[in-house]
């Protein structure tokens, strides 16, 4: 189990306020999180390079810094790699093993199960400049797998690669987690997240907002900013503002808050049906597999309708009228 | 018409383009002159017969092995000090550091003949280092030992600050990535650091021994006899007139070409395989 309790540090014009984190071990952990909320910051602190003002980080108890250079704890990749520029990709591959306490035999083995993973075995004699951003992930991978050690930490490494290379190493990404290792990664890419993740962590302006198996985040967002993120625009603090009309029909429980319900668990229809809000449409806004739209309800609800609705059927404008009741 | 006011136009610039040209081209060319006139001039004014005679004295063939040597053992053996020294300097903050940095180059700036008397005050024979180097049988004073410290005071401030600049050059990501794979800091120094910075730790040991081996002023202070060729030039103009100094110094300047590019294309190649 990886704790960090009450970890605080104040730089310049930035702070990490008295975060507190638990990480199963074996999980594979996002810290979702947009630019500048202190994702990079916090990972520095766990790996060591910044000391914290105040706080511990431990692993299984004993403090993460109290190890031994023959059998390292953790192992990082940054966001920019940091692949040796003067040594031959096999070399970089073979660095952390020079520190290791390891027979020649068990040597070549890693060296061997590092470059199969990631199939690096035709870049071994290039030198760093002379490779793609794809590839360069992967020796940098080969390097991780060949330090062998528990908790892998990665920053941003599915950024500025191309989409082909993406896969490739996401299914990377999952044959090392399948190994047993403690991945913590961090990203501000939610699809990431999802198709890796079964921990997450979400930060906000240097505070960790939400933390938790991934379902449980995804499901009950705490706030509205972590709601956002999942694309629950429909977020409620509190009930008070909704109008009767809207109660009845989406069966809210006043006393219980927050209300949350997803666009695309409304039903929209331009025919009146039982049980349903006229309401005219707002705002529309496209994605990538139908659109978002706002309909003006007391307060207003996001609802989203995919291509193939048959709302579509006439193009949704503003000042449409409109049904909306729950999906059943 | 308002075409033809553009060809007028662009016949001016063209115009005035090439004036601009001409001018810096002047100027160039004048500046060359100046450095290379002199060693034209020195090699086209050098009797022959002169030249020849020198060739076979073993005075000047004794300088310029003395010279040479003396200048490469010591700048092998500063290095060993300088360079740590240097990332030391790019790597640590401290307070006082400016103060140092301005230290180091204080050999660099001072006149030369001035840094020989520096130094004759630490190592001459009625100081404590004097006396315990002769009392453990180390001649300091008119020795390659002398000649060596001179050389090295006046060029190791080079070796220091290009070492230096190339090691603040390199991102500390790298070591900082080194040393969370278990690599301790000397590691780090000679598997991370040390290989990165050697092209300018190359420069700076070709600039030291260049600086070194021409030194006349903080030498010819602490070391007379034996003497080094930009000594013994000195000395056979004083007391036989430029006849006699040419040639010597046609015969050093021609063997510190040789060795320069000799050291610049090593330097070349090693660049061009890391």
């Amino acid at each position: 189990m990886l704790t960090v309790k009450n970890l605080s540090k104040k730089l310049d014009n930035f702070c990490i306020d008295n975060a507190n984190l638990t990480v199963p071990p074996g999980s594979y952990a996002m810290i979702l999180g947009q630019s500048g909320s202190g994702k990079t910051t916090l990972l520095n602190l766990l790996c060591g390079i910044i000391k914290p003002d105040f706080g511990e980080i431990t692993w299984n108890g004993a403090s993460l810094f109290q190890r031994s250079a023959e059998k390292p704890v953790i192992s990082v990749i940054f966001q920019n790699n940091n692949l040796f520029p003067h040594l031959s990709v096999k070399q970089n591959i073979e660095f952390p093993l020079h520190f290791q306490k390891l027979s020649k035999k068990e040597r070549a083995n890693r060296l061997e199960k590092a470059i199969n993973a990631t199939q690096t075995g035709n870049l071994l004699k290039k030198y760093p400049n002379a490779l793609s951003g794809g590839e360069t992930q992967r020796v940098a991978l080969a390097r991780v797998i060949a330090s062998d050690t528990e908790i892998v930490f990665l920053d941003e490494p599915l950024s500025s690669i191309d989409v082909e290379s993406k896969e490739n190493l996401i299914e990377l990404l999952r044959k090392i987690h399948e190994t047993g290792k403690t991945i913590i990664h961090i990203t501000h890419n939610v699809e990431e997240t999802f198709r890796l993740a079964n921990y997450l962590i979400i930060m906000n302006s240097g505070a960790i907002i939400q933390q938790g198996i991934m379902d449980d985040v995804v499901n009950h967002p705490k706030n509205n900013f972590v709601a956002q993120m999942f694309g629950y625009f429909n977020f409620f603090e509190s009930c008070d503002k909704f109008g009767q009309e809207t109660i009845d029909v989406f069966k809210i429980d006043i006393s219980s808050s927050p209300f949350i319900i997803h666009p695309s668990k409304i039903d929209i229809t331009t025919d009146y049906q039982h049980n349903s809000i006229k309401t005219s449409v707002k705002d529309i806004s496209r994605t990538l597999n139908g659109y978002y739209i706002k309909v003006s309800t007391n307060p207003e609800l996001t609802v989203f309708i995919d291509f193939g609705h048959s709302f579509l059927k006439k193009s949704p404008c503003p000042g449409m009228v409109c049904y909306i009741r729950p999906k059943h | 018409m308002e075409n033809d006011s553009h060809v007028v136009t662009f016949a001016k610039m063209a115009k005035e383009m090439n004036l601009g040209k001409s001018v810096a081209l002047l100027l160039s060319g004048l500046m060359l002159m100046f450095l290379i006139a002199p060693i034209i001039g020195l090699f086209a004014s050098v009797n022959f017969p002169t030249l020849h005679e020198t060739i076979k004295d073993n005075q000047v063939a004794d300088s310029i092995g003395l010279t040479l040597s003396t200048a490469a053992i010591t700048t092998l053996i500063f290095s060993i000090l300088a360079i740590p020294t240097a990332y030391f300097l790019a790597r640590k903050k401290f307070i006082g550091k400016n103060f140092l940095l301005g230290m180091i180059n204080i050999p660099i700036v001072i006149p030369h003949s001035a840094a020989g008397i520096a130094l004759l005050g630490i190592i001459s024979r009625q100081t404590m280092v004097g006396q315990f180097a002769q009392k453990i049988g180390i001649p300091l004073l008119d020795s390659p030992i002398a000649i060596g410290l001179a050389m090295s005071f006046v060029s190791v401030p080079y070796l220091i600050n290009t070492a230096r600049e190339g090691f603040a050059g390199i991102p500390v990501r790298y070591e900082q990535q080194a040393k969370l794979m278990g690599a301790s800091s000397t590691d780090v120094f000679f598997r991370i650091s040390l290989p990165l910075n050697w092209r300018y730790i190359l420069n700076g040991i070709i600039q030291m021994f260049a600086r070194g081996m021409s030194e006349f002023g903080a030498v010819v202070i602490v070391s007379y006899h034996p003497t080094t060729t930009p000594v013994l030039i000195y000395e056979r103009f004083t007391s036989y007139g430029l006849t006699y100094a040419q040639p010597i110094a046609v015969i050093f300047i021609t063997i510190c070409l040789i060795v320069f590019v000799l050291l610049r294309k090593i330097a070349q190649n090693s660049y061009a395989n890391s």
